[in-house]
């Protein structure tokens, strides 16, 4: 071994010669040539969810509170939605991603719900007082 | 390096393997013709934790949705997915299937990218990776894991404290890289142990390069710490992040130069070449086409800012939301 030549680098910087085949097939040339089968396969991590503090949240008509919200590992901005935006809206707080001020516009209940971009999820209930 | 020599090289050491490598006389060569061939490759831990080279990264964004393989750097995919999704546990969140026509025995470059697809910002490189692997005739190639690399593009800046007076005034903060659609790139092998920078394709943990820190204004002060060995390092005002841990956060200090008055930021630096494991014209190949983030790290959310007052330093990074 140690007389023969290394792989070279294909691309920027030599990987080692990871791995041979685990189950190597016969090397002849005039071995059997399928044509199908190979496969890569991929994890891809769950989006994290959404969790806010608090998780519900009590305030008067014409009053603003203010909730924060993260998911775990994820650095974006986090959408959200009120599912009835006549008993109250939210707004992300200047300059940040992770906090929001929620408004009472009417006596009610409704929720929220938050999104990340990475499709992590996340939802809190809101009871605006008369 | 032409092909056709690669593939006398690759198998000139495939022969040698196989006869265990210990005769005197040179390996008889076989020969290398092209065949249909297939296998199997998953994106994963390389597994072995104690090898030469260190750790290496594993990053697959949550936000992935489309994927590639390209053999041998050709200009068309050997493959590709646009059905990733996230998964619990140790689901699978895609496959590609591939087959190719290849000299075998020899060896061949595997790249994978991965990319938001229909994810936003569309169509963006998240990570990639490339491997060199040997490959035999027929379908039976279970080729060892490839690790991919997560492009750094963004950087979170958290201050957690400042303390002390001039001119032992600090300020502590933290920093989270993070790949395109704001995931943070951590280390997500199986050990809590920090990766070091160390990639199969680029030398770097981040696919892009390093990423550095400095201060936006020396004069008035300087970061001077904290290194994080195997990860980051500090050197001349410049702490540079190139490893990840379990969590993607380093720590950074800054301070004001003695009797200094003035504020100052950070500065972000590198992240501006990507590895080339799979390169642009390859991904603009691709249907829709895909291309990497703009070069270099941006601030994502509030940059950090830092005032000095004789020496003394404060932060007026964060927000204060009022009720």
């Amino acid at each position: 071994m140690s007389s023969l030549p290394a792989v070279p680098p294909a691309r920027q910087t030599p990987a080692p010669l990871p791995t041979a085949p685990a189950s190597p097939a016969p090397a002849s040339s005039d071995s059997p040539a399928p044509s199908s089968g190979g496969a890569v396969t991929i994890e891809v991590p769950a989006a994290q969810p959404v969790l806010c503090t608090p998780q519900a949240l009590s305030l008067g008509v014409a009053q603003r509170a203010v909730i924060t919200c993260t998911s775990a590992g994820f650095t974006g901005p986090i959408a959200s939605t009120v599912a009835d935006p006549t008993i109250a809206t939210v707004a992300l707080v200047a300059g940040t991603y992770t906090l929001f001020y929620v408004f009472g516009t009417a006596a009610g209940t409704t929720s929220v719900a938050f999104q990340t971009a990475s499709g992590g999820t996340g939802q809190i209930a809101i009871t605006v007082d008369p | 390096m032409k092909p056709a020599l690669l593939s006398l090289i690759s198998a000139a050491l495939l022969a040698s393997c196989g006869s265990g490598g210990t005769g005197t006389s040179a390996p008889q060569l076989p020969h290398a013709a092209t065949q249909a061939v297939s296998g199997t490759l998953t994106i994963g831990n390389p597994g072995s934790t104690t090898t030469s080279t260190g750790r290496r990264p594993l990053f697959v964004s949550p936000s992935t949705k489309h994927a590639a393989l390209f053999i041998d750097g050709a200009a068309a995919a050997s493959g590709s997915t646009t059905t990733c999704t996230g998964t619990t546990g140790t689901g699978t969140g895609c496959t590609i299937a591939w087959t190719a026509q290849l000299a075998v025995p020899a060896a061949h470059v595997f790249a994978v990218e991965t990319d938001t697809g229909t994810n936003a910002p569309a169509n963006t490189v998240l990570s990639e990776g490339a491997g060199t692997y040997a490959v035999v005739a027929g379908a039976g190639n279970t080729l060892g894991a490839l690790s991919l690399n997560g492009i750094a593009s963004g950087a979170t800046f958290a201050v957690t404290s400042c303390s002390g007076a001039n001119p032992n005034s600090l300020c502590n903060g933290t920093v989270t890289i993070s790949a395109p659609a704001g995931n943070a790139i951590a280390y997500t092998g199986t050990t809590p142990v920090p990766t070091a920078g160390n990639s199969p394709s680029s030398g770097n943990v981040f696919d892009n390069g390093n990423v550095t820190l400095v201060s936006s204004a020396p004069a008035v002060g300087t970061i001077t710490g904290t290194a994080q060995p195997t990860f980051s390092a500090l050197a001349a005002g410049t702490l540079t992040v190139s490893g990840v841990d379990t969590t993607g956060i380093s720590t950074y200090q800054v301070t004001c130069a003695s009797g200094a008055t003035g504020t100052f930021g950070i500065t972000l630096g590198g992240g501006a070449t990507p590895s080339g494991a799979v390169t642009a014209a390859e991904l603009a190949g691709l249907s829709p086409a895909v291309s990497f983030p703009a070069a270099g790290v941006a601030v994502v959310g509030t940059a950090p800012s830092f005032t000095c007052n004789a020496g003394t330093i404060s932060s007026a990074s964060g927000t204060l939301p009022v009720n």
